[in-house]
């Protein structure tokens, strides 16, 4: 499904242009179709830049990554929005368009995949009735808690019916009671046969959810194991 | 695009045109009072022009002869002014004419039948009309020359002199003003179209990122905007039109003299306006739409990364 060959991604420090920071070191990943992934790691060891990466926000200095056998690395940039819209991505900090009720929000991503209306009327409540959030429609984001919010976010993500899910630190503002609601409507997506990638800091949910864990730290990938726990290296 | 994406953009731009609507309406206002400025003086340009072609075309000096001067030298003194390059036209009037003229204008015939053609007193006559206005004066003067002392009984032109000069005047200073006016109008307008469309993509930069990440199309995030801008232009043209009435009907360019030197001239104006309303509201709209959408895009273009 996923398959990252050699990657490599470097940025230019602020201060000095010339400076290179390494984010990402000859990063080789596969992830097959239907997998659960965690992806964790310390802050700046290069989780996110792997997410931005494969949300083709940005593209790696080398290397390949193959999704559904096609480079992403190599998008036209014509081509990115047809993409995003084969993927659906979730946040930490949700966003969700403030001026937009929950429907709109939701709807907006079938409107611009220029989706034909009979179908939007169709299909947001169904999703919004997925998320637990069915009688929500006419709120605004404003009106929502922040485990409600993320539920909204998740709807849109899979709007789509994505066959991957990227959820990059989407309980990082949540209470631990709201991290257990999304963390199970992520289990419940994946068991309807979504891939999904979690990135997180969250050890409690890396250890209770026990699936493949990915551990990256300064730039590499230390560790990889099929049912694995949070263990950062030095500390275990 | 689909149309039914193009419908949902112009929904979406109309969406953002009234939650952003103190900002539009700066906008509206902008491109509302550019419009104005470039209708009074278009309108005034035309009114001139037209009343100064219609007055031009009446305009002519008459030079009335004595009665004892020889047919001869009229005709002479007739061909050497008409080789002037000042001159487009001499007519000679002779008495016969000139019975002809009196008789056919509308009085009494009491008066009418106090000449015959047997007892003529009208003086034979040379009808000159000036290539241009400005020229009646110098040609008019000719004849005050020594040698037509003797020939001459009288040149009349003096009536039209005065509105004459004033319309040239007129004319030529709003030419002037309006070039410079409108020329500042629409510079500030692009200024103001650029910035507040700088505003709203700064202002919105979150909901553009979103836009891009849910799969929207580079043109699904700019056409809003366009659409914006247009509603910025039609409703600045309606604005403007509506505002030109009330300037030409209430002779309010009596108050603000900047805007109009010929205020002699506001029915001519009104009635200008009032017969070509359609044509003159379809292309402010149309140049309002052009200005707000070409500086709406130089701003996206200029802002909106993808």
């Amino acid at each position: 499904m996923i398959d990252i060959r050699n990657v490599t991604k470097s940025y230019s420090r602020s201060s000095n242009p010339k400076q290179r920071i390494l984010a990402l070191d000859d990063i080789n990943l596969e992830i097959g179709k239907g997998e659960f992934v965690n992806l964790v790691g310390p802050s700046g060891a290069g989780k996110s830049t792997l997410i931005r990466l494969l949300i083709a926000e940005e593209r790696p200095d080398e290397g390949s990554i193959l999704v559904s056998k096609r480079d992403i690395a190599r998008l036209r940039t014509k081509d990115l929005p047809y993409y995003r819209r084969k993927i659906g991505v979730v946040f930490q900090d949700f966003k969700l368009l403030p001026v937009k009720t929950v429907w709109e929000n939701i709807a907006f991503a079938l409107e611009v995949s220029d989706a034909a209306s009979s179908d939007i009327q169709d299909r947001v409540p169904k999703i919004l009735t997925m998320v637990g959030l069915g009688d929500k429609g006419q709120n605004y984001p404003s009106e929502l808690s922040g485990g409600e919010r993320q539920r909204v976010a998740i709807a849109r993500a899979m709007i789509h019916s994505p066959r991957i899910l990227i959820a990059d630190e989407p309980t990082g503002n949540l209470d631990p009671t709201t991290t257990w609601e999304i963390v199970e409507l992520l289990e419940r997506i994946h068991r309807s046969g979504t891939t999904v990638i979690l990135a997180t800091h969250d050890k409690a949910v890396v250890d209770k959810l026990r699936k493949r864990v990915i551990v990256i730290e300064h730039g590499r990938v230390v560790s990889d194991e099929k049912i694995g726990r949070y263990i950062v290296p030095g500390e275990a | 695009m689909s149309t039914r994406g193009f419908g949902r953009v112009i929904r979406l731009g109309a969406i953002n045109f009234w939650r952003n609507r103190w900002l539009s309406l700066a906008s509206v206002l902008v491109v509302g009072i550019t419009l104005f400025i470039i209708g009074v003086f278009f309108i005034q340009g035309v009114v001139i022009q037209n009343t100064t072609q219609a007055i031009q075309d009446k305009l002519d000096i008459s030079v009335y002869f004595n009665d004892d001067v020889d047919e001869q030298v009229i005709t002479d003194i007739q061909r050497s002014i008409a080789n002037r390059p000042d001159v487009k036209s001499v007519e000679y009037i002779t008495k016969e004419k000139a019975f002809e003229i009196f008789q056919s204008r509308p009085s009494s015939e009491k008066i009418k039948s106090l000449i015959t053609p047997e007892d003529n007193p009208l003086p034979r006559s040379l009808v000159i009309r000036p290539s241009s206005p400005q020229d009646l004066e110098q040609l008019a003067k000719l004849f005050e020359a020594d040698r037509y002392e003797a020939l001459v009984r009288r040149v009349s032109y003096q009536d039209n002199k005065n509105v004459i000069e004033s319309l040239v005047e007129a004319s030529t200073t709003v030419k002037k003003n309006g070039w410079i006016l409108t020329a500042v109008a629409i510079i500030l307008s692009f200024i103001l179209i650029y910035n507040t469309t700088r505003i709203i993509i700064v202002s919105r930069a979150d909901e553009i990122e979103i836009m891009r990440l849910v799969g929207s199309t580079e043109s699904f995030v700019r056409w809003p905007f366009l659409i914006e801008a247009s509603l910025y232009g039609v409703f600045g043209a309606l604005g403007a039109s509506g505002a030109l009435y009330v300037f030409l009907q209430y002779d309010l360019a009596s108050a603000t003299p900047l805007l109009s030197i010929a205020n002699f001239l506001a029915p001519d104006m009104l009635s200008f306006y009032v017969d070509h309303l359609i044509i003159i509201i379809a292309v402010m709209i149309a140049a309002g739409v052009l200005i707000a959408t070409t500086m709406s895009s130089f701003a996206v273009r200029r802002f909106v990364k993808l």
